[in-house]
């Protein structure tokens, strides 16, 4: 079943949110879903789910060699489940094995219908890795010039490692300077999914720990996730990712 | 401002730009439209990459890194639509846009009116 890399190429356009959403969202539908925390140094699921995070059951134990794919994988809402990372610095200094993200996501893509990896901003190595352990990528951006340059970045790389990539998904939304939506497709070259707007209910959501598919069903970003959710299987199956 | 070593493109961009009420200064290279950035400040730069003596990269980057001129909005107008060209020319040289050639006119026209009045900002 397909494993699906949401990425940005610079940080902080609300990629995290988006896939916490999605995973809801899809998980709505009828689709068992996994999602996994792959931004090595800035783990945020947890917070998104409201969960504390048991040391020991983190991607970076599994990443370690210290836990098995059972022991990472947790139930954070119908339908999702999901792999936490650690949001301790000393997970970071352990020597982590990049390549065994790939086989948890493998592991995960046997025993649900879809596998979503928040990926790390930049290019390192880890944002590597998360392409490797994925079948396509979604792009997250806001409708800026810096942002649209990380997409592009996050579109090269994509391809380069052989990856599809299934679209943009336009965050934060609805500003008077906003780069317009034909413009981005055209700058890019990748069609917009659709358009997240941009309020302060976003970071309610965050602050509470609940993904605001779950907390707030009706808002317009959550019909828009969910509306991202549709595309997203619409995507994926005329990609043949799904049977 | 349109830069081209093309006096076919000056032409045309010219009449296209004219006809939308904009005051159209051209230069056929660089080092020209370095010069005239001296004296005259637009509200908008359409340059081309591909150029002899300075590419359109360079020239960008100039603007860029120069007080008096960073602040103008630039646009690269090229053929080259490959991700990296315009990873190059939006990253390397801190262009603010991109137009592929052949242009749509009514779509390019479109575009350029809202540059002018949404000059773009970075993050």
């Amino acid at each position: 079943m397909p494993r699906i890399a949401i990425a940005s190429g610079k940080g902080g356009v609300g990629k995290s949110m988006v896939s916490s959403n999605l995973a809801v969202a899809l998980a709505d539908y009828g689709y068992s879903v996994a999602l996994v925390d792959a931004d090595i140094e800035g783990a945020t699921q947890s917070l998104l789910f409201g969960v504390e995070v048991v040391e020991g059951t983190t991607l970076h134990d599994y990443l370690a060699g210290k836990a098995t794919e059972g022991d990472v994988v947790q139930q954070v809402a119908n339908g999702v489940s999901a792999v936490f990372g650690s949001m301790q610095l000393d997970a970071l200094m352990e020597p982590l094995e990049l390549e065994r993200l790939e086989k948890l996501t493998a592991w995960l893509a046997e025993r649900h219908e879809y596998v979503l990896i928040d990926s790390p901003p930049g290019f390192e190595r880890d944002i590597l890795a998360a392409f490797a352990a994925s079948d396509a990528v979604l792009i997250v951006l806001t409708p800026d010039v810096l942002s649209v340059t990380g997409a592009l970045k996050t579109k090269k790389v994509a391809r380069d490692e052989g990856r599809a990539v299934l679209g943009l998904v336009v965050n934060r939304s609805g500003q008077d300077h906003d780069i317009p939506k034909d413009e981005l497709e055209a700058l890019i070259g990748e069609r917009v999914l659709v358009s997240i707007p941009d309020v302060p209910e976003v970071r309610d959501s965050v602050m509470a720990g609940s993904p605001m598919v779950l907390s707030l069903p009706k808002h317009a970003v959550s019909r828009a996730i969910k509306k991202l959710a549709k595309k997203v299987i619409s995507q994926c199956k005329s990609l043949a990712l799904v049977a | 401002m349109v830069v081209d070593d093309e006096e076919d493109i000056l032409s045309l961009m010219r009449e296209i730009l004219t006809r939308e009420g904009h005051t159209v200064i051209t230069a056929s290279g660089g080092r020209e439209a370095l010069e005239k950035l001296k004296h005259v400040k637009p509200d908008l730069i359409l340059l081309d990459i591909m150029m002899p003596e300075m590419s359109g990269y360079q020239v960008c980057k100039m603007i860029k890194q120069n007080e008096d001129t960073k602040g103008i909005t630039v646009a690269m107008l090229t053929v080259k639509s490959e991700e990296e060209d315009k990873i190059r020319a939006l990253d390397a040289s801190s262009a603010d846009w991109y137009f592929t050639k052949p242009i749509d006119v009514a779509k390019f026209v479109r575009s350029v009116r809202w540059l002018l009045e949404n000059p773009p900002r970075r993050g």
